[in-house]
């Protein structure tokens, strides 16, 4: 309260009315929720063939409070295998699936029902009963606007405090509308082997996936703030069928002829993706009730009509070839390529081909006849080296590279009557010289083995270079006057080291296994087009926040550095381009506050058991990245900020404060080190205790298996940073560890019982 | 055995062989046509032409308006809270650089325009073309010289590019004559052809750019190259204006003076080119600039909200976030010329204090950010514009005929080589309109500009006309050093936190910011950053 006084953003006067309230917005949004999974399977083999099948059942109500989370998800599977003759095998997966899921807004700025739980002031309580509303709500109610009301008539509170935040009670947007999706999988893979002589195998196999996706938002009317409310009712309704199929046909070929052992494999694939779309809706209904929630009771005055659909194909074909040899175990050779090339809504023809080689090396010193064979102290020692090259397409799409004459909106040259006319502009500039991005790998690499197998070692060098990254929306320059095709812009590099260290072993009926891994990894962005000085990234509080520049790990957070906060005013001081000290930055001090991507991770995996009984452990963190907290909205000074801001602000008494006077205004602090924290964390994944029947209890009860098992997961967290989870704190590519309200991954207790029959 | 082997081994391959033909990946684009034979039918160029109206429709205000608007001593950016608008309040405050997203937004703004146009006449062959093909040429003539005119006078020095880029698209500055040149050139060419439309009378609407609005164009051109540039083109531009005023074909409008900028003044006697949005619910072009120039009504008292409504004042839009609010300053000017009852000045804004009559008063403890007890009507966004969600039919204005009678008073001043009488007529017309009846005349460049910064208020020509007539060193010395916050009627008390004072009768806590007042420098905006560290033949305006 005081902070907000402080910083000017809500007047003390508005205190005086306050009731004593406190509300944990946390309590009235979450709820420890249940999730089921139920499961049965069947499997049976005869020497000609096998069969699998299994029906699973899973429900699982989100963290957030009722319904308006919910996941269904209802799927069967049947795996077969049949040898039709000695040379001819049959096999066939499928996976017969059926989702159901009402979900949540979150991870928009304007619009998520996740962060008002942070943003949102104590002071107002969840609910009004509707005989005692304050007066401003009264005085809505009053003039007909629909406020949102619960089951039993109660209003949701709007703040009077807060009035014009964008964030809002949550629960007037769950009581207000729901979005839901339904859809079916069939999807599977069928393939013939075939082995027409000694060592040569020949398969093709068809793989398949049918989808029929539906989904349908409704939003009735209503009034929560001047800039979050809805007059009339509105629908959006999508249908959508998506067909892909995949054939394949390679051969194997096998060969040893003493101490040599070849394998060659060659082979092609074909893909094809065709998805169909609608999408009806629009703001106006007959009736403002969900039953109405279809287009087909639009009303006749409904505005902003939605109406889509087309029809959108991706295709790719593949040849490739694969050549292993090894001499002995000893000395290990492979050597393979393979062309690539994608359809024209990709790339232009003269560039659809890329072709990527790769080469690997391996050395089993422990193999060699001078090596001490029976060592107690080195079980196995192998080196390893590899080179490679991989092509990506990074998400082109719907013919990018291409100049064609597009649509752009539609004006009427009659100035009372709609004699509409289509614009039409070219789509871009055009690019037909776009071809595959490539990353190259190239690995260094020994694994190690000692004491009898018990401990494990591997250790690797990487370098991975992305060259000819694809970029779109680059700028040659602004005079250009149309979207700028996608380019070939840059490259990145990515390197550092891992570790794996095993260590398993036994003490009578005690078994453990501990194991843990470490990656290092530097990235920086070491050839950008001179064409382009540095592309922007993620958008907030219309500014960039972050950018991919050469020099820089890629999008980086490009903002203002806070030099420390001058005792004497409380203003903060920042750096600026030529080291000096500034109070008004200008954006030539913009300069690399942070970057989302860990300079380390780590996990930990625990195994024990004991008899019948068996824990599990496993954990995994980061360290060295840091996290963008772009959860203060500068437009909207009177939402709740992170606690931190407050308790270590600059006061007359404290003047030798972290963070700036409350009353702070300039909006460069928002972009500066003030928001960034430390993202590092380590968290306890799951905590795992099971217990197995004996054997000799399910004879009895004619069961092959029982287990008994119990679950945390994502209990335990340590980490500095103070908003809510710094794992899901990060949004798309361009805004890793850029944390705008996202939905937490829930604290789980997991109670489970499987029967094997 | 051998036989049904090689069968199983071709079956294979056929089917690879099948399969692998290359042709399956040449998948047609949907929705889109071939670009190298369009612009050739008449329905073509009429898409063309259509494309840069759609353009201008949905986003010139968003940047035209509210930079112009912000950089001039017309406006405050207001919002919800400083920070609403990092970049206007830089512009607002004089503390701009080439950094600022919305400079280099509105650079990119016009050369779209530009480029749209620019497509059209290089590949329309109007030498074989129909009339309608001519039509649309020179339409996109027009309108290309009325960007690069607004270019000129907010950028001064920037590229002129007639021909279409490929390749290194990179070009240098122009100088102030080239451009101009080129502005001439394309207006005297879009007049020349005769292929422009002309309305039939001051009373008959038209949605395209009309030979007149050419002549307009062409004499405000003049006007701004003889006081940007040392060269004389006062009798040009004399001779463009008075083209236009006696052709007949434009008065000053004689209805609601609020009107012209509103839904029920659309295509007015006097409107020479406004964007044409229809009161049509199936056709929506949003132009999300609209909802942020209605007032912060949630920062007044909402079960009041209602009650002003009904009052019959045609009232604010609700969806609307409280951008753009009148300056002290401009209030004054027109109290000085009008005083606090004068017509225009009470269609142009209203005051608080006729609000809290209504009444209509600020909630307890909240106050209206950026704003100094005056609220806009001229452009504010009318609930009875509103189509829906977000979407109000509320026309753009970009040239009127009040305009050109203020050019053409400029320019006949007797020190420009022209007449007295004509500069008195021309102004009075402008005055008596406004309810200022019976001047005695003889009026000089001084009365011009202190008539010029009232009718023409929020309508991008205050910033050029400081700069080019020299005094905006002078006029914008202090402006953006202080920005308004209110909190009501001031009432004598005083909350020690907020440093109350007493601004003509209001509440007004005044946040100093860093702003250093207008510098040489301001007369151009900055060629923006983005371009410098793209384009090495491009160099920065001195002192930025």
């Amino acid at each position: 309260m005081d902070y907000m006084v402080n910083s000017n953003a809500i007047d003390q006067s508005k205190f005086s009315s306050w009731d004593g309230t406190e509300t944990d917005w946390y309590d009235v949004l979450f709820e420890p929720s249940p999730m089921q999974q139920h499961s049965i399977s069947f499997q049976n083999g005869t020497n000609r063939g096998s069969i699998y099948a299994s029906l699973n059942y899973m429900k699982n109500d989100g963290i957030v409070r009722g319904d308006e989370d919910i996941y269904k998800r209802i799927s069967g599977t049947l795996n077969v295998e049949y040898d039709i003759k000695d040379w001819l095998t049959l096999s066939s997966s499928n996976i017969v699936t059926y989702n159901n899921r009402n979900q949540v807004a979150e991870n928009s700025p304007y619009v998520s029902a996740i962060r008002p739980v942070l943003s949102l002031d104590p002071l107002t309580p969840n609910i009004y009963s509707a005989n005692n509303l304050p007066s401003h709500m009264q005085g809505l109610v009053d003039n007909g606007y629909k406020l949102v009301q619960d089951d039993n008539g109660d209003y949701f509170s709007i703040s009077d405090y807060l009035a014009g935040a964008d964030d809002i009670n949550p629960n007037i947007l769950l009581y207000s509308g729901s979005t839901k999706s339904w859809d079916h999988f069939i999807q599977g893979n069928t393939a013939l082997n075939l082995t027409p002589i000694k060592d040569l195998v020949i398969t093709s196999r068809l793989g398949y996936r049918l989808e029929s996706r539906n989904s349908s938002a409704y939003q009735s009317a209503y009034y929560a703030t001047a800039t979050r409310n809805q007059d009339s009712p509105s629908i959006e309704s999508t249908v959508q069928s998506i067909q892909y199929y995949q054939l394949e046909n390679f051969l194997n070929y096998t060969k040893s002829i003493d101490d040599h052992n070849l394998v060659l494999m060659a082979g092609s694939s074909y893909s094809s993706r065709t998805s169909n779309f609608v999408t009806a809706g629009g703001m106006g209904l007959q009736f403002d009730d969900e039953l109405f929630a279809y287009p087909n009771y639009l009303s006749t005055d409904a505005n902003s009509l939605i109406h889509e659909g087309d029809e959108i194909l991706n295709k790719k074909l593949s040849f490739y070839g694969r050549l292993s040899y090894d001499y002995g175990n000893k000395y290990m050779l492979q050597a393979s390529m393979r062309a690539d090339a994608a359809d024209l809504s990709i790339l232009p023809e003269a560039k659809r081909w890329g072709y990527f080689p790769a080469l690997s090396l391996g050395w089993t010193v422990s193999n060699e006849d001078w090596f001490i064979q029976d060592s107690k102290t080195i079980s196995s020692l192998k080196l390893r080296a590899s080179w490679g090259q991989n092509g990506s397409t990074a998400g082109l799409s719907n013919f990018a590279y291409s100049k064609v004459i597009m649509n752009d909106g539609a004006y009427s040259f009659d100035a009372n009557n709609p004699a509409y006319i289509s614009g039409s502009v070219p789509s871009s500039t055009g690019n037909s010289n776009l071809k595959w991005e490539t990353s190259e790998q190239t690995d260094f690499g020994i694994d190690l083995r000692l004491f009898d197998n018990r401990l494990t070692f591997n250790t690797d060098y990487y370098i991975k270079k992305t060259k000819d990254l694809i970029v779109s929306g680059t700028t040659p320059t602004l005079t250009i006057g149309n979207t700028v095709s996608p380019v070939n812009a840059g490259n990145v590099e990515n390197k550092g080291f891992e570790f794996g260290l095993g260590w398993r072993d036994q003490l009578g009926d005690f078994k453990y296994d501990i194991s843990a891994n470490l990656a290092t990894l530097k990235n920086e962005v070491t050839y950008l087009d001179p064409s382009i000085d540095r592309i922007a990234g993620f958008n907030y509080n219309r500014s960039t926040v972050t950018a991919f520049e050469k020099g820089f790990p890629v999008w980086y957070f490009i903002g203002y550095q806070v030099d420390h906060i001058d005792p004497a005013t409380g203003n903060p001081l920042y750096v600026a381009e030529d080291g000096s000290l500034t109070e008004a930055p200008s954006s030539a001090d913009l300069t690399m506050i942070g970057s989302g991507i860990p300079d380390i991770t780590y996990g930990l995996t625990i195994n024990l058991s004991y008899k019948n009984f068996d824990l599990t452990v496993f954990g995994q963190g980061t360290q060295g990245n840091e996290i963008f907290s772009g959860l203060t909205k500068t437009d909207r000074p009177q939402t709740n900020r992170l606690a931190t801001y407050y308790t270590n602000a600059w006061t007359s008494q404290n003047t030798n404060a972290q963070y700036a006077r409350m009353d702070y205004q300039e909006s460069y602090y928002w972009q500066s080190s003030a928001v960034v924290f430390d993202g590092s964390y380590f968290k306890i994944k799951q905590i795992q205790l099971g217990y197995n029947l004996p054997d000799s209890w399910l004879e009895k009860i004619k069961l092959s298996d029982v287990r008994l098992y119990t679950s945390l997961d994502n209990f335990f967290l340590f980490t500095k940073y103070p908003g809510l989870d710094p794992e899901t704190s990060s949004d798309s590519t361009m805004g890793l560890g850029v944390d705008i309200g996202s939905y937490p991954s829930a604290k789980t207790a997991v109670f489970g019982l499987n029967v094997t029959f | 055995m051998k036989s049904k082997l090689i069968i199983i081994v071709s079956i294979v391959l056929i089917i690879m062989g099948f399969y692998s033909c290359e042709d399956q990946l040449d998948i047609e684009q949907h929705g889109v046509r071939d670009v190298s034979n369009f612009y050739k039918t008449d329905e073509q160029c009429l898409e063309g032409l259509a494309a840069i109206y759609y353009q201008i429709e949905t986003s010139w205000r968003n940047n035209d308006f509210f930079i112009t608007a912000s950089l001039a001593d017309d406006a405050y950016p207001g919002g919800g809270a400083r920070g609403n608008d990092v970049n206007l309040e830089e512009m607002n405050e004089f503390r701009h650089n080439a950094n600022n997203g919305r400079v280099s937004e509105l650079f990119v703004l016009y050369y779209t325009t530009i480029y749209r146009c620019k497509m059209l006449i290089s590949r329309t062959d109007i030498e074989n073309g129909s009339s309608t093909q001519k039509r649309c040429v020179a339409e996109a003539q027009v309108i290309r010289a009325f960007t690069y005119l607004r270019l000129v006078s907010f950028f001064g020095e920037v590229p002129l590019i007639a021909e279409e880029l490929s390749g290194d698209f990179a070009r240098p500055s122009a100088s102030l004559s080239e451009i101009y040149s080129q502005i001439e050139l394309d207006l005297n060419n879009a007049i020349a052809s005769g292929a422009l439309l002309e309305k039939e009378n001051a009373s008959s609407q038209l949605v395209n750019v009309s030979k007149q609005l050419a002549q307009a164009v062409l004499g405000k051109a003049y006007v701004y190259e003889s006081t940007f540039t040392n060269v004389d083109k006062w009798t040009e531009a004399r001779q463009a204006l008075n083209a236009v005023i006696s052709s007949g074909k434009y008065e000053l409008f004689e209805g609601d003076y609020l009107d012209i900028f509103h839904y029920g003044g659309r295509f007015s006697t006097e409107s020479m080119f406004e964007t044409n949005r229809l009161f049509d619910s199936q056709n929506l072009a949003m132009d999300r600039s609209l909802t942020r120039l209605g007032w912060r009504k949630d920062r007044f008292k909402p079960d009041q909200l209602e009650v002003t409504q009904s009052t019959g004042l045609t009232f604010c839009a609700n969806e609307s976030y409280g951008f753009m609010n009148p300056t002290r300053e401009l209030y004054k000017a027109f109290e000085e010329m009008e005083g606090e009852d004068g017509y225009r000045l009470n269609q142009v804004m209203i005051s608080y204090k006729q609000l809290n009559e209504m009444p209509l008063q600020i909630g307890d403890g909240n106050y209206v950010y950026g704003n100094a007890g005056y609220f806009p009507l001229k452009f504010m966004t009318q609930a009875s514009e509103r189509v829906a969600r977000n979407t109000y039919a509320t026309n753009y204005m970009l040239f009127r005929y009040a305009e050109v009678l203020l050019l053409a008073a400029e320019a006949e001043l007797p020190e420009h080589g022209g007449s007295q009488a004509k500069v008195d007529e021309y102004v009075n017309m402008i005055k008596a309109r406004a309810g200022i009846a019976n001047q005695p005349g003889n009026y000089t460049l001084e009365d011009i500009q202190k008539e010029k910064r009232l009718e023409l208020c929020f309508e991008c020509t205050r910033y050029p006309d400081l700069v080019r007539w020299g005094i905006a060193a002078q006029v914008l010395a202090d402006k953006g050093k202080q920005v308004p916050l209110l909190y009501g009627l001031y009432d004598g008390s005083d909350n020690s936190n907020q440093k109350f004072t007493d601004t003509d009768g209001y509440n007004i806590s005044w946040y100093e910011t860093s702003g250093t007042g207008f510098q040489t420098k301001h007369e151009f905006l900055p060629i923006p950053q983005e371009e410098l560290n793209v384009n090495k033949q491009i160099s920065q305006h001195e002192g930025w």
